[in-house]
């Protein structure tokens, strides 16, 4: 029996995806379901921004500067060095899709940012050690113990959520909260959702700390939450959605 | 606890860190909260004495304060 060149093409395609396959398929799988968290099985965390009540009040960072009190936020002067959870940054910044002719009235505008928490991280698929992974309820989690300063999952976030400890960062925030550990220099960190309030059934503290009723934390599997009535009601954009990562920090408009 | 504390930590650090479990039940039935500054700390409050003196002796440097915070009337 003889093969044409294409036959033979075509059979040692199918043999390699036939290799391949399961492995990649077992990575996407290990990468999506993540460890079990036990308490909060089931739900799926998602915070909601509400553009037209926080926009308004312009300069206030109140939000901002309750996450870096309790968090042990470093303040860097140099830009580069910064560490940041919780950011402003500009409409057209955060939306660079959508900023040449959609939503005009928001061009300029400084807008808050976080951690998407996304449905499908790409962080959580490059980190070489797992220590950055996606929790059963949807918080995509830092273990600060495993991380060993690579950087990847910078490099993969499409959001500009992560920061990296170029020093020790303790001698650069101003009053440690002794109930909440610091980070070492040489790993990576970024928002946790709040998840050591979840713990103990406190919402976030940015969403606590809003006076503008801005923000709004819930359970996006639980029909009667208030961020799902709130995305049935209004209209609503997430960052970057044509990546696929599916975030879960949505913007009312 | 001499000889051991080191898995005893490691493991609780993976199930409040990884798992989201927060409570530990002992052999002898009782509950402890899963914190080595809330709960191991509480009561052992000096570090100097609990920790140092023996890491010290051995010496061996374990980077647990690298992060977290010694709390109130220890030094780091």
């Amino acid at each position: 029996m003889r093969f044409t060149r294409r036959e033979f093409m075509k059979l040692v395609s199918m043999g390699l995806a036939g290799l391949s396959c399961p492995g990649m398929a077992s990575k996407v799988c290990a990468a999506s379901a993540g460890p079990i968290a036990g308490a909060s099985r089931g739900k799926s965390w998602a915070m909601v921004i509400d553009l037209t009540a926080c926009t308004d009040k312009d300069g206030c960072k109140d939000c901002i500067e309750a996450c870096n009190r309790i968090h042990n936020i470093p303040r860097f002067t140099d830009v580069k060095r910064q560490i940041r959870w919780i950011w402003n940054s500009a409409y057209e910044e955060l939306f660079p899709e959508q900023s040449t002719h959609v939503r005009q009235e928001l061009r300029g505008k400084q807008i808050l940012a976080l951690c998407n928490h996304c449905e499908n991280p790409p962080c959580v698929l490059v980190c070489p050690t797992k220590a950055t992974f996606k929790r059963a309820d949807g918080i995509v989690m830092m273990d600060y113990h495993r991380c060993i300063g690579c950087r990847y999952c910078m490099a993969a976030c499409p959001y500009g959520a992560r920061s990296f400890n170029w020093q020790d960062p303790r001698p650069f925030i101003q009053n440690i909260d002794l109930t909440y550990p610091t980070r070492t220099r040489g790993v990576v960190e970024k928002c946790n959702f709040c998840e050591e309030r979840l713990a103990r059934n406190l919402i976030p503290a940015c969403v606590e700390a809003c006076k503008e009723k801005g923000l709004f934390f819930g359970d996006l599997n639980d029909a009667g939450s208030n961020v799902r009535k709130l995305l049935s009601k209004r209209y609503a954009m997430q960052r970057k959605p044509e990546l696929g990562t599916r975030p879960k920090v949505f913007y009312l408009v | 606890m001499r000889k051991n504390h080191v898995d005893l930590l490691t493991r609780w650090r993976d199930w409040v860190v990884r798992d989201g479990d927060l409570e530990y039940v002992a052999s002898d039935g009782k509950e402890y909260t899963m914190s080595l500054t809330q709960t191991c700390l509480e009561c052992h409050s000096n570090k100097d004495k609990f920790c140092d003196r023996c890491h010290d002796y051995l010496r061996v440097s374990p980077r647990c304060w690298d992060c977290h915070n010694v709390p109130k009337g220890g030094s780091q």
